[in-house]
């Protein structure tokens, strides 16, 4: 027994000893280690890096402006598909935004040519400034001609749809009067306006035009070039259609009459907003009339 | 063959941030817009159809952004909600702190409106710390089509209407 417990009091010494080494052999591998980290691999890395650097700076010398330029060139002409189609989006709205600002600024000057040409006061103006505006502006204008896409009837509050007028039915309505209700919403409380608030939001070709009416309001969507004389005409027609059918009690108001009546208003909305493709298409008809003229004969 | 009549109503979920309204909102409806319009306008809107035997109920969700205290959320995102659900996380006790106060700064806008405490992460424990109408999971979708139901059928009962389920 004694012989035993000699014998394990042996192997846990031995144990000790051998782990003590161990250690010992540890601590000195990380000593040699650190050294090297500190001293001994700068001194081996930095000739190295060195001439790394040394090699790139006379690359780098040996490649000169025009030669880089060439390679951009180079890289342009190789890849013309991907660049245009990375530019499309970009350049393709900004033309198109131009476009529209300066046929908006084009309508606006012939509404205006318009109204002085067909006032009652200056007929004789009227034949006169016809031949000042040029055929292809009206058929430009007549191309570019706003459309009520889309109209509704919202509750001011809520956000609920009342009544929905669309052209293509490619829309969730009742989300976007949802959402159009959160942007009226977020205006007024950012701006603290409480009296008047969001009148219109544009985006791209289509503008939204927003009429208050009590607790709801109306919105709709035209797309097209809207000028500052359609927008007074289109809160006019909205006006209308809120007088005949907003200005009473809501417990008086029936839905489905008020979706009919509201459906019925927009797709006569041409007709209202036409009037003025009546006068294009006499201007049309007396350039027509202009063509069949002999213009030596009246000089004479 | 009659048709069901419709009716519209707004329902509007507030809670702290990162309890989970957007999770349970997203669990429930098929959304069409970017969830980005958080981070822009503060809310988004959805829309779920809930079909009951006699009528149809379009509700559109309101998911206001997450913050700290109710009234820190444009008071005009709350006009015209019928039913209001408030949302905490279960597992964080800062998120069901100040239910009180803040159901009492909504009561003050929608005295009318219905109201329903949502505990959500109903994964993560087993009871809620405090009173709900419903413990529900996002994660796993428990509760939560029952939770949107019940609204539903509380809206219009609160319109005197009779549902069945």
């Amino acid at each position: 027994m004694n012989e035993e417990r000699k014998v394990d009091v042996f192997f846990s010494l031995f144990e000790e000893v051998i782990e003590r080494q161990n250690e010992a052999v540890k601590q000195m591998v990380f000593q040699e280690l650190r050294l090297l980290k500190e001293k001994e691999l700068p001194k081996v890395l930095e000739p190295v890096v060195d001439q790394k650097i040394k090699n790139i700076e006379q690359r780098l010398a040996e490649m000169s402006g025009a030669n880089v330029a060439q390679a951009i060139r180079q890289q342009i002409k190789n890849s013309q598909h991907e660049m245009v189609d990375a530019l499309y989006p970009i350049i393709g709205k900004l033309v198109r935004k131009y476009i529209q600002v300066e046929l908006a600024k084009l309508s606006e000057q012939i509404d205006k040519q318009l109204n002085d040409t067909f006032s009652w006061s200056s007929i004789k103006r009227e034949f006169l400034s016809l031949f000042g505006i040029k055929e292809k502006d009206i058929l430009l204008a007549n191309a570019q001609r706003p459309v009520i896409e889309e109209g509704f009837i919202i509750e001011q509050d809520s956000g609920i749809l009342l009544a929905h007028y669309t052209r293509n039915h490619t829309i969730d309505e009742d989300m976007i009067a949802g959402m159009l209700t959160a942007i009226k919403s977020f205006v007024k409380d950012a701006f603290h306006k409480d009296k008047g608030g969001l009148n219109a939001i544009e985006y791209g070709d289509t503008t939204i035009i927003i009429k208050d009416s009590g607790s709801y309001y109306l919105a709709v969507v035209v797309s097209g070039t809207v000028t500052t004389q359609y927008k007074e005409q289109m809160l006019d027609y909205l006006l209308d259609f809120e007088r005949r059918q907003l200005n009473r009690p809501k417990e008086e108001i029936d839905d489905l009459q008020l979706k009919e009546a509201f459906i019925e208003h927009c797709e006569k909305s041409d007709d209202y907003f036409y009037k003025l493709k009546n006068k294009y298409h006499d201007i049309e008809k007396k350039l027509q009339q202009k063509g069949h003229f002999d213009w030596k004969f009246w000089r004479w | 063959m009659t048709s069901k009549k419709n009716y519209s109503k707004k329902v509007i979920l507030i809670g702290n941030f990162g309890v989970g309204k957007t999770s349970l909102v997203q669990r429930y409806v098929h959304s069409r817009f970017s969830e980005q319009y958080h981070t822009t306008l503060g809310v988004k809107v959805d829309r779920k159809v809930v079909e009951f035997d006699d009528c149809i109920l379009n509700m559109m969700i309101w998911d206001v952004a997450g913050e700290v205290r109710q009234d820190k959320v444009p008071p005009s995102y709350y006009l015209g909600s019928k039913g209001v659900f408030y949302v905490f996380d279960m597992t964080r006790p800062s998120t069901y702190e100040h239910i009180e106060e803040d159901i009492a700064y909504v009561k003050n806008m929608l005295p009318d409106a219905v109201y329903m405490l949502i505990g959500n992460k109903k994964d993560l424990v087993e009871q809620s710390p405090v009173p709900c109408d419903f413990m529900t999971s996002a994660k796993t979708g428990e509760n939560v089509e029952a939770m949107f139901r019940s609204m539903a059928q509380k809206l219009l009962e609160q319109d005197g209407k009779k549902i069945n389920i």
